[in-house]
């Protein structure tokens, strides 16, 4: 009786499987899922999108819907119409990669597809990998924003004040002390934007694997009823998640981003 | 360290690189295909909904135009037609009252005439009525001349009228 009731699984590894390599590169589950979300995502963009028209149609008006919400809630961090338009598409598509990949998670028997014994696709923000990857890939581009608003030498002024010191060292006094602790706290400040990458990789990736391996227990003890209670909390989890991955980009673009033309810096 | 942490994480650069790579794709699609050109449907649609607001309110103070407009005619037309009505009134009073002075002219004028013709009358019946009462007297007198009137009779006539 036991046996039927619950459904045992092995709880998958923390790492993604490689199901094989091309050229040395490890193809992984993850990346598999990937390539899957992205074949879905341009078979859904050129079905619902095919015809644009000023009176949207099912897919249209779904797209439109998830488009006005990250705009809105893109533009609830900035509060600027200009930041807004300008970090629309690539934080816009974290949110609906992010989003698409969490929901993906919860679709039932996708784990179930094996490759060799391997489980053919993983949740891609289950894997570090790609939260990682993402974070750095997000975090790199703020920098190169933050130099194009400030130009090279103010973005290296932002994290230690060359001008600035330089002048109090003439003053003399305290100078060399207060110059060891500014070149301190900008060696602070350099860990810190990396950890900035990591914290939210991790965040990410600690949520959506425990959910995983959470799934994988619940089943384990009773298969019916009691994972689906989870897996309507993992709904509304993977929703709260894609709002603070994306979120906290864009909050981090707002600290790398200059002020809007015309506004005084 | 880190590379034992990131390890045990199940971090390989090579998967991180290549789902960069694959989100990167996505990215590439989602904002040549969905974010341009939504961006650009939603935002004609707000205009021509911004239009048609506009519109709208443009309608909607032209219709309040022509109201206040057709009460100001309304009002203008009654003002006129009231006009109209006293000049009308006034100049019927004249032409009554003209009317009335010319009949008046006109009876007096009648009235002249007939008691001019009256008198004409009068007159003309009064001669004839003389000229028949003489003729009628000399047919008289002849009459009773011829039946009785002798020498001796005659004479005695004609002395007592040259008495």
């Amino acid at each position: 009786m036991q046996e039927f009731l619950s459904f045992k699984r092995d709880i998958s590894s923390i790492g993604p499987s490689t199901i094989f390599e091309i050229g040395g590169f490890p193809i992984t589950n993850s990346t598999l899922f990937m390539v899957l979300v992205t074949i879905l995502l341009i078979v859904f963009v050129v079905v619902a999108l095919r015809k644009k028209s000023l009176i949207p149609g099912k897919g249209q008006a779904f797209f439109e819907i998830v488009y006005e919400a990250v705009e809105r809630q893109i533009n609830t961090i900035t509060a600027s119409s200009y930041h807004t338009k300008r970090v629309l598409p690539i934080i816009g598509s974290i949110f609906i990669f992010v989003g698409i990949s969490n929901y993906f998670g919860l679709v039932p028997g996708l784990g179930s597809i094996t490759f060799d014994g391997k489980s053919l696709f993983r949740i891609a923000t289950s894997d570090f990998n790609t939260t990682l990857g993402l974070a750095f890939g997000a975090i790199v581009v703020l920098h190169l924003v933050s130099i194009k608003d400030f130009g090279l030498w103010g973005h290296i002024n932002k994290f230690i004040p060359i001008k600035q010191l330089g002048e109090d060292m003439k003053k003399g006094g305290l100078a060399p002390i207060y110059m060891f602790v500014t070149i301190l706290i900008a060696c602070l400040d350099i860990v810190g934007e990396f950890a900035k990458a990591v914290s939210v990789s991790l965040r990410l990736f600690g949520n959506m694997y425990a959910g995983d391996v959470l799934t994988t227990v619940l089943i384990g003890i009773f298969a019916f009823l009691l994972p689906s209670f989870w897996v309507a909390f993992g709904m509304l989890g993977a929703l709260v998640q894609t709002i603070v991955f994306g979120s906290l980009i864009t909050v981090f673009y707002m600290q790398a981003a200059g002020p809007e033309p015309g506004e005084k810096k | 360290m880190i590379e034992e942490v990131l390890g045990k994480l199940g971090f390989d650069w090579k998967v991180a690189l290549a789902n960069l790579v694959n989100f990167l794709v996505i990215y590439y699609l989602l904002r040549n295909v969905v974010f341009k050109k939504l961006g650009n449907a939603i935002k004609e649609r707000q205009e021509r909904i911004k239009q048609g607001l506009d519109d709208a309110e443009k309608a909607k103070q032209s219709l309040l135009d022509a109201s206040q407009r057709k009460e100001e005619l309304i009002k203008e037309a009654y003002q006129n037609s009231q006009e109209i009505i006293g000049n009308a009134k006034e100049e019927r009073n004249k032409i009554v009252a003209h009317a009335s002075e010319e009949a008046d002219k006109e009876a007096a004028k009648i009235r002249q005439h007939a008691l001019h013709e009256a008198d004409m009358i009068l007159k003309k019946a009064d001669e004839d009525l003389t000229e028949k009462a003489a003729t009628l007297v000399l047919s008289g007198v002849e009459k009773v001349l011829k039946e009785n009137m002798t020498q001796g009779v005659n004479e005695k006539y004609i002395k007592s009228i040259l008495k």
